[in-house]
């Protein structure tokens, strides 16, 4: 009757499964970006804008 | 997307691809490695972006490709990536406060990385399976059953009752040990 695995696996094991992941997952986007992030995006706005200034 | 709109949602992305990197590189700071390549990358082909489509699912589908290229590169010095994946996923579990979400990681680590990435995609970012195989350049039944297989490993590797109850608070040295038993016999 099931054909797929995943049929067999019941909705409780399932829902558990995924509470799982998601706290998981969740620990890590919550944590703090580091500050390296952000002043990677600021050095390329400014090279790009350095790179304008010079062009015109 | 006008540049500071732009500079906006990849700021508010970034949680994300951390979260997303570590799905391939369990090691914190080649996760993060990867997320940079995967910001300039993004930045220098922001026009290529189409206004109206998730823009999540563009970053996530640039950072596996900076990944893939990188891993092709690290394929000619190191014999098996995957293994240096489950290395580093052996000094991992003592950082985390409670053992059963440390023997979830230990688990997820096992799954073949396809898998894992497949599972992550629907089943923490919440893509539908379209979207995830659009991201993985895959077909959308493929999606459907890397998600199947990787739910059907990790019941194997935990344990249906456990899960069921929620965790292993109670006995957290004998779940652990229950997992490598698991894996061995697997």
């Amino acid at each position: 009757m099931d054909i797929e695995p995943a049929a067999s696996l019941d909705e409780a094991i399932q829902g558990a499964l995924g509470r799982k992941l998601r706290e998981s997952y969740e620990e890590i986007v919550n944590e703090q970006v580091p500050e390296k992030f952000i002043q990677l995006l600021n050095e390329l706005k400014n090279t790009e804008h350095g790179d304008k200034g010079r062009n015109s | 997307m006008a540049a500071p709109d732009f500079e906006q949602s990849l700021v508010g992305a970034i949680p994300h691809l951390r979260a997303f990197a570590r799905s391939f590189a369990n090691d914190p700071a080649r996760a993060d490695d990867l997320v940079q390549e995967t910001l300039v990358k993004a930045w220098n082909s922001r026009d290529s972006f189409t206004p109206g489509t998730n823009f999540r699912a563009w970053l996530f589908t640039i950072l596996r490709n900076v990944y893939f290229s990188q891993h092709r590169k690290l394929r000619r010095e190191v014999d098996d990536p995957d293994d240096q994946y489950q290395n580093s996923l052996a000094v991992q579990p003592e950082q985390y406060g409670y053992l059963d979400l440390a023997d979830f990681r230990a688990a997820l680590g096992l799954l073949p990385s396809d898998q894992r990435e497949a599972l992550v995609l629907v089943g923490a970012e919440g893509f539908s399976y379209e979207e995830a195989a659009e991201i993985c350049g895959c077909a959308v039944g493929t999606i459907k059953s890397r998600v199947n297989r990787a739910r059907n490993r990790l019941v194997e590797l935990l344990g249906d009752s456990e899960l069921k109850s929620g965790g292993s608070a109670a006995n957290p040295t004998a779940h652990g040990s229950r997992l490598v038993k698991d894996t061995a016999r697997g």
